[in-house]
């Protein structure tokens, strides 16, 4: 039976039902038969007793006569039915006839004895002595027992089948709809929500159903979210992949332009360097005495040559440290020598300025790890600014260590006019001075404050400035006492 | 008869300016265009100074500098490396090589025959 074994839990319940029943039948009819077979026993006694009676006046009549043949006849009309198995009738001490059923097998249970009086007498002329046996009472009471048991598994049966009807119809094939909608829930799908094709509302089922059904709304709801999550973060990293592509793409074009800025200055160079050369061998007056009037030309010459130079040497710096070619040269050096270096490089300067040049350097200075030339360039860069943009006061350079961040601090302050707040960025740039006629008037390329940036940058540190209007200007380069190789960045 | 020096360079208007300046200084001079020239021209003449440029054909500076400081015959020459602006860490290159000096480009003329007569005297 498919739908049984489909709806296993009914058909447990099923026989539980059935066991059940079975069992408290049999025990209610066992009860009943016992109660019964006592009546039995007595109605049939009485029966016997009856019919005995009924005879006797046959049997009288029969044995005063000695009419053996009515007597036997009278006599094995007692035994034919009923709990009477043998009738005996005696005469004194002596047996006149008996009569016992043919299938007599069984021993007699009771035996009780009637005395018979002579017709229309009170003279006793014989006894009548009836033997009892209660087995049809007990065989008809097991019939009795086993029909009232079969009437009732019958009816359990059809209780059970009533049963069985009722909870498959309300319970089980509801609960498989259940179990069929749930094991078929795709990831993803919209759900539609549960219904039961029952009329009966408002029961557990539905409470069970509602459940299912609010779960399965949440979880799609949360489904849906995760697969649109999972579908933006693919598109933003698609997104992310193109854009690094183009990203790395774009890099590598700046790359490949740095690259040619780089090789470009380079052979700018070369042939300037010769024109450089040629006209300090003029100026020397290795190709003879030169005119007083040729050498003012010459000078001027030289002078455009050597800013030209300088310009060359700064896009080629800057170039290279974008196109990332630009590598320190790691090694241990002394602060204090380049500051005095710088400083003897940049006296004249000063001194044909008439602004006093200052050094302060603290005694017993560690040994700094990084690119001495770098570092040095990076002292002439802001020394030079700060002689260039300023016209009376001093230059103070000022080296001070911080033991707690394992760095040390330059600061190159002067008393020049000083940079507003909005120029203090724009400095940084590449070709932006303050303004343009500061370049016609003060020279220099517009770079060199980038490149030292970078370089600062390269070692690990830090380059910025501090300045109000009027006020001179600070510059300010953190090192740290050993810079890791950090070029290309 | 002045003392002999060896202008190894590539580059025609380098090796005019060069040979202007160190002749008129009173120097004699010997030109070679690559590494292998220059190691063959010690071999014919021995200079009393070397100025090397750096960026040669056929053989560069730094390996021709090289050779001459690895034979005890020639070790002992002095040798001004000409490093290119170009390419920074030359200079510490160029003294683990071997080289007694090292100007960088674009020198002076003044400057570098200031540097040849620390070594010639």
């Amino acid at each position: 039976m498919p739908i049984l074994a489909q709806s296993r839990l009914t058909a447990r319940i099923l026989v539980w039902v059935v066991v059940a029943g079975v069992l408290m039948f049999s025990v209610v009819t066992a009860v009943t038969v016992l109660q019964e077979r006592e009546s039995m026993y007595q109605a049939a006694r009485e029966d016997a007793h009856r019919n005995v009676s009924r005879s006797m006046a046959a049997v009288s009549a029969a044995l005063w006569s000695y009419d053996t043949a009515a007597l036997n006849a009278t006599l094995t009309g007692l035994i034919q039915s009923g709990s009477i198995i043998q009738a005996e009738v005696r005469e004194l001490n002596r047996q006149v006839t008996k009569i016992q059923r043919a299938d007599l097998q069984t021993k007699p249970e009771a035996q009780w004895e009637v005395p018979i009086m002579r017709p229309n007498d009170a003279e006793q002329i014989g006894t009548l002595r009836i033997s009892e046996s209660y087995r049809e009472v007990r065989n008809q009471l097991a019939r009795k027992f086993a029909a009232d048991l079969l009437s009732e598994l019958i009816k359990i049966a059809g209780l059970a089948a009533l049963l069985f009807i009722i909870i498959y119809r309300s319970v089980t094939r509801h609960l498989q709809t259940l179990a069929r909608d749930v094991s078929n829930l795709k990831p993803g799908s919209v759900p539609t929500p549960i219904t039961l094709q029952r009329k009966v509302r408002h029961d557990e089922l539905d409470t069970l159903v509602d459940s299912i059904n609010r779960f399965r709304r949440e979880r799609a709801d949360v489904e849906n979210a995760l697969l649109r999550d999972i579908a933006e973060r693919k598109r933003v990293e698609a997104t992310l992949y193109k854009t690094e592509g183009d990203l790395s793409e774009v890099a590598e074009a700046s790359r490949h332009k740095s690259q040619f800025v780089a090789n470009m200055s380079h052979e700018l160079r070369t042939p300037l360097n010769a024109i450089l050369g040629y006209i300090e061998l003029i100026l020397d007056n290795l190709y003879g005495e030169t005119p007083d009037k040729m050498r003012k030309v010459l000078d001027r010459v030289q002078q455009n040559g050597r800013h030209l130079l300088g310009l060359i040497n700064d896009v080629l710096d800057l170039s290279k440290i974008e196109a990332g070619k630009l590598s320190l040269t790691l090694a241990d050096f002394s602060l204090e020598h380049v500051v005095h270096n710088v400083f003897v490089a940049v006296e004249p300067l000063a001194n044909e300025k008439k602004l006093a040049l200052d050094m302060h350097v603290p005694p017993g200075l560690p040994v700094v790890h990084g690119d001495e030339q770098r570092i040095t360039q990076v002292l002439l860069n802001l020394l030079g600014n700060a002689i260039k943009f300023t016209d009376t006061g001093a230059i103070t350079v000022t080296v001070a260590t911080e033991a707690a961040s394992d760095a040390l601090t330059i600061a190159v302050h002067d008393t020049g006019r000083g940079i507003s707040a909005g120029d203090q960025r724009a400095i940084f740039e590449e070709f932006r001075q303050v303004d343009s006629s500061v370049t016609k008037e003060k020279g220099g390329t517009g770079l060199g404050l980038t490149i030292a940036r970078r370089l600062v940058e390269m070692h690990g540190g830090k380059l910025w400035v501090e300045s109000k209007l009027g006020e001179g200007a600070t510059f300010f380069v953190t090192l740290p006492f050993n810079a890791k190789m950090a070029a290309g960045s | 008869m002045g003392q002999c020096i060896l202008v190894v360079e590539d580059q025609e208007d380098n090796r005019q300016i060069l040979r202007d300046l160190l002749t008129f200084s009173g120097f004699e001079i010997v030109e070679a265009t690559d590494g292998a020239q220059a190691l063959d021209a010690i071999t014919k003449r021995r200079p009393d100074l070397i100025l090397m440029d750096i960026q040669l054909p056929v053989m560069d500076g730094y390996e021709a500098t090289r050779r001459i400081k690895a034979d005890p015959a020639t070790k002992d020459i002095p040798i001004i490396v000409v490093t290119s602006y170009a390419l920074s860490g030359d200079e510490a290159k160029a003294r683990a090589v071997g080289s007694d000096d090292y100007v960088a480009k674009p020198f002076s003329p003044r400057v570098l025959l200031a540097k040849i007569r620390e070594y010639l005297d």
